[in-house]
């Protein structure tokens, strides 16, 4: 089986989806674009009303318009069904589901333990639980990467989250870092999007 | 004058605390230029293109979802009260009307102003 690499326009609309908000370095940083190539490509995106710049909150970043979020899902669809990869994302999906509830209970968990106590350090049996996730994520991207490599990375970036909760809690949810939860809910909005399902 | 019927609208109370705010119904990214700091998100349900709302958002309510949803994870973090689940918010709630959200009983009243 050959491993299928993504044209870079359903790659740039792609990470402006799993992203959300994202500046156009960030857009492009999230495949390893390149930067003035993803520009180019998001200029193209916004004349056709795929992607909007706004401004939240004293940042400025791309997001997907309705328009964009459904080429999106099309491109994704296409994609599948061309590399015959359908099967092997919605089964892989199906094995996730339940390791999706024992990593949201655990980041929950963690959560309402340390709300009254934000600098709290991170357990040693939630360090546990999440390299048990860790491990069984491994396998699980391995038959998505077989046929198609831009799901590569969530494992890698996973473990390195994990590898700095032991020092900052931050890493376990936190929004302002490439946190566990934000890898894990970024898999999770790609199989959706790949699928063309609801959570 | 009185935003919601007593009652208003409940939910699973996901993110504790309790503020006041008018209600902003928000259907799609498309309505995302609608919300103002201090606005009261009410909407079916968050994926990561909803994030930067949280930090402008002084609450959220969502109609889907339960504890461990992204909209609760999101907004325990950015520490502002959330009540997901909670059926018809959109068809209930009035858009701008004040309600008070409190978040650890999972409640959406009308606030008198």
């Amino acid at each position: 089986m050959t491993a299928r690499t993504s044209p870079a326009g359903l790659l740039v609309l792609h990470a402006v989806r799993l992203k959300g908000f994202a500046r156009t370095d960030a857009v492009a940083a999230r495949f390893g674009l390149d930067a003035a190539q993803t520009h180019e490509e998001l200029l193209d995106a916004e004349a056709y009303g795929r992607v909007t710049r706004a401004s939240f909150a004293g940042l400025t970043g791309w997001s997907l318009t309705e328009a964009g979020r459904r080429r999106n899902e099309a491109e994704l669809r296409e994609e599948l069904d061309a590399h015959d990869a359908r099967d092997a994302v919605a089964a892989m999906h199906d094995d996730f589901l339940p390791l999706n509830s024992q990593a949201t209970r655990t980041f929950t968990a963690w959560q309402l333990e340390s709300m009254d106590s934000p600098a709290k350090a991170v357990p040693g049996d939630l360090i546990g639980q999440l390299a048990g996730l860790a491990q069984r994520l491994h396998p699980l991207e391995r038959r998505l990467t077989e046929r198609l490599t831009r799901f590569g990375g969530y494992h890698r970036r996973f473990a390195e989250a994990l590898a700095h909760a032991s020092d900052d809690p931050a890493w376990v949810t936190g929004m302002e870092v490439d946190s566990c939860h934000r890898v894990w809910f970024e898999l999770h909005e790609d199989l959706v999007a790949s699928l063309g399902i609801s959570r | 004058m009185t935003a919601v019927e007593p009652g208003g609208v409940t939910g699973v109370p996901a993110s504790p605390g309790r503020t006041v705010g008018p209600a902003r119904l928000v259907r799609s990214v498309d309505d995302f230029g609608r919300l103002r700091p201090g606005d009261v998100l009410v909407c079916r349900t968050t994926d990561p293109a909803w994030t930067p709302l949280f930090h402008l958002a002084a609450a959220i309510v969502t109609e889907t979802g339960g504890l461990l949803s992204h909209a609760a994870i999101v907004a325990r973090e950015c520490r502002i009260p959330a009540v997901v689940g909670a059926a018809e918010a959109l068809s209930l709630l009035e858009d701008g009307a004040p309600v008070v959200v409190d978040g650890s009983l999972g409640t959406v009243t009308g606030a008198t102003r």
